[in-house]
């Protein structure tokens, strides 16, 4: 049976005082203002707590190769939804994502959108800026 | 093709709060979805009790019904996925920094001793560096807030928590604290209950000083003595903590109260140990929410 | 859309800061209530986009959830005539109290330097020799103090919305002006607002005393690295009588409601009700 949720990928503050809150610092790492593009081979993908993370690999113009480690929201926001890693990750695959770039240069961002191999959309973190994949 | 959903199979230690702070308010508020309903009835239910006749607190406890549909299914008609998020203007900037000016804004606020002012101040702007809990050591008590699901026995109950798959295991005989155990530092203390009519009142010490009170700085010392209040009234349980450390606080700090529904249809999971802290050594900025 | 064929796209999109938008007056593009008159806005739609301009309105539902606010800054001060060089002001709030400590380090012009620290909660007033420390009660002053917290820009809308029905609003020449009450304290205020929604001065009456604060230069002033959205004026005139009794350029603010309380000393809640028993 499907399950219809509506996932809240950030904590909005609902009420004050007698909530439970989710804790992040996405600010304090990744500049959302910074948004690029990086296509690669998908090469592990960490279903973990805090953040979910995906590495991947990527061969740049000058045929060097960077590993990019992709950061997301919870196991349990994604769950939520019903999104598995299993679905739509796999190993092993080329991928496209939007990242919001980290601050401090290093090869890190924070997972806007995905384009799969076979080639369904996968956005994930709504921001003001346009997403470079597209709908 | 249609995406499929994989369904995560109920499991006995089913936690309610995740996360995204899907209370029962929340579900009421958007209709709830396609799901069986969680929340029990809440009216005129009796309380249910143990043999010995105090109250049964037993059950999973907190959000109840999930989210309900607010914006339709996330995954359009070709299998692409498109989350809404609920951020002021659609923004997620503005949703954190909206969480962080939501999360001090009190206006019950611990009352710390002047000479602790600056303390207090600089923890809360250093979070990012100073909150073991953000590092993915335990929030502790009271910071973890009300269990999920509690199991109760003749002699103990259990206390089990969505955050981290913890687990508190307190004796309700009203035996008073082990004297070597109370003088301990740990995460979670050391617990010791009774029944004063029909409130379950907790009493924690030994508590070592790397957690805090709550998300805004608010420290402590291995000194900290908790009491925590629970009164089941039918598929009702009410949670109040008080937080003493006459070290640091001009008086004890008695936190907001939290009513819980009994939620029959426990369906999230509880958070999946361990947590990989992997973000420390790239946070630039001071902001968190 | 297709992607390109270079393995590797970079593609740079620099989103419209949040910042620039408040500064673009984003609460006058915001969707207000339409206006019944092309001349006089509705006071709802004042405060909402005065509000929305000084970052306090916050979350999916925009509730005020400015609680506290901290600032720091240099300047000078005039007393009984003389002027001060103030060295450290640092001003905290604490809006639900409501509550104000003033800690303030000035050189007089005899070269002295002194440090005061002036306190308000609720209904009490006093003094200290540092933050918290060494209190003394300060009588029949608690409402002038009270005065200050809803002088500011921020206590300037949560005043007003407090007044409900009793607040006025008028419009002319891209100006707006917002009158209202503070009955618990016997004044009566008049805000004039930009064209971009910013509160530029408050003229409070007072009894016999006329106070007027001028601001100018809003930022968010927290520091690059802990930026919140919550707007402050980098410069606050002060006249008395219309003579300037503080000028001050704000260098620092931490307005992602710091820890502020301002617990009544003992000494000083028996001296309050002393006060009221002789008053009798």
């Amino acid at each position: 049976m499907k399950r219809f949720c509506s996932l809240v990928a950030f904590v909005a503050a609902l009420s004050v005082g007698s909530q439970t809150f989710a804790h992040h610092a996405t600010q304090a790492e990744f500049d959302q203002t910074k948004v690029t593009t990086i296509k690669g081979v998908m090469t592990r993908v960490m279903w973990v707590n805090p953040h979910v993370n995906w590495h991947m690999e990527v061969k740049n113009a000058d045929g060097t190769v960077t590993d990019w480690t992709i950061v997301g929201a919870g196991p349990g926001q994604f769950r939520a939804i019903g999104l598995s890693g299993r679905d739509f990750f796999q190993i092993g695959e080329t991928y496209s994502a939007s990242i919001a770039l980290a601050r401090n240069g290093s090869s890190r961002g924070h997972i806007m959108s995905f384009l799969t191999p076979d080639g369904k959309t996968l956005q994930i973190w709504s921001g003001n800026g346009d997403d470079p994949l597209g709908r | 093709m249609a995406p499929r959903l994989i369904r995560y199979g109920a499991t006995v230690l089913s936690a309610a709060v995740g996360a995204l702070m899907m209370t029962s308010s929340i579900a009421a508020q958007n209709g709830g979805g396609g799901r069986a309903a969680g929340p029990a009835q809440t009216q005129n239910v009796p309380t249910p009790r143990t043999p010995d006749g105090h109250p049964d607190l037993s059950g999973a406890w907190g959000g109840a019904g999930g989210g309900g549909a607010r914006d339709g299914s996330p995954f359009d008609e070709k299998g692409n996925l498109r989350l809404a998020g609920r951020y002021r203007k659609g923004n997620p900037v503005n949703g954190e920094r909206d969480s962080g000016i939501s999360q001090r804004f009190g206006p019950n606020f611990p009352l710390y001793k002047p000479q602790y002012w600056d303390k207090v101040d600089f923890m809360d702007v250093n979070g990012n560096v100073q909150d073991s809990n953000f590092h993915c050591m335990p929030a502790g008590v009271p910071r973890m807030g009300p269990p999920v699901r509690i199991l109760q026995t003749a002699r103990d109950v259990v206390f089990l928590y969505r955050e981290k798959n913890q687990y508190r295991i307190i004796p309700i005989d009203g035996r008073p604290h082990d004297p070597v155990n109370s003088m301990d530092q740990t995460y979670l203390g050391d617990s010791v209950g009774h029944w004063e009519g029909d409130t379950l009142v907790v009493d924690v010490v030994g508590f070592n000083s790397e957690t805090w009170l709550g998300w805004p700085g608010y420290f402590h010392t291995n000194k900290l003595r908790v009491i925590e209040r629970l009164t089941r009234q039918g598929n009702t349980l009410l949670y109040q903590a008080t937080a003493d450390d006459p070290d640091v606080l001009l008086k004890p700090w008695a936190m907001n109260p939290r009513t819980l529904q009994l939620n029959t249809n426990p369906t999230t999971q509880i958070e999946d140990p361990p947590c990989i802290e992997s973000d420390s050594a790239n946070l630039t900025t001071k902001e968190r929410g | 859309m297709r992607l390109t064929a270079a393995t590797v796209a970079i593609v740079v999109v620099l989103a419209i800061p949040v910042m620039m938008e408040a500064q673009q007056g984003r609460g006058s593009t915001s969707g207000s209530a339409p206006q019944t008159s092309s001349r006089t806005p509705e006071l709802k739609t004042v405060l909402h986009n005065a509000a929305d301009a000084l970052g306090m309105l916050r979350t999916e539902r925009e509730a005020d959830l400015i609680a506290t606010v901290r600032y720091w800054g240099t300047g000078t001060m005039m007393m009984a005539g003389q002027v001060f060089k103030v060295t450290n002001y640092a001003g905290s709030v604490n809006f639900h109290v409501p509550g104000m400590r003033i800690d303030i380090t000035r050189t007089a012009p005899d070269g002295m330097s002194q440090r005061a620290v002036e306190v308000v909660s609720d209904k009490f007033a006093w003094n200290e020799t540092q933050p918290g420390i060494n209190p003394t009660p300060a009588a029949g002053i608690a409402n002038a103090r009270l005065l200050q917290i809803w002088m500011l820009p921020q206590g300037v809308v949560k005043a007003a919305t407090a007044a409900g029905a009793a607040a006025n609003v008028a419009a002319a020449g891209g100006v707006t002006t917002l009158t209202f009450p503070i009955a618990s304290i016997g004044a009566t205020l008049k805000a004039t607002i930009d064209d971009k929604n910013f509160i530029r001065e408050v003229e409070a009456r007072m009894g016999t005393s006329v106070i007027t604060t001028t601001y100018s230069d809003y930022g968010d002033w927290n520091g690059a690295d802990y930026l919140s959205d919550v707007m402050f004026p980098r410069h606050i005139v002060q006249k008395r009588d219309g003579a300037t009794v503080l000028d001050l350029t704000i260098s620092k603010t931490n307005t992602y409601n710091p820890y502020v309380v301002m617990p009544v000393p003992e000494n000083v809640e028996k001296a309050g009700s002393t006060a009221q028993a002789a008053s009798r």
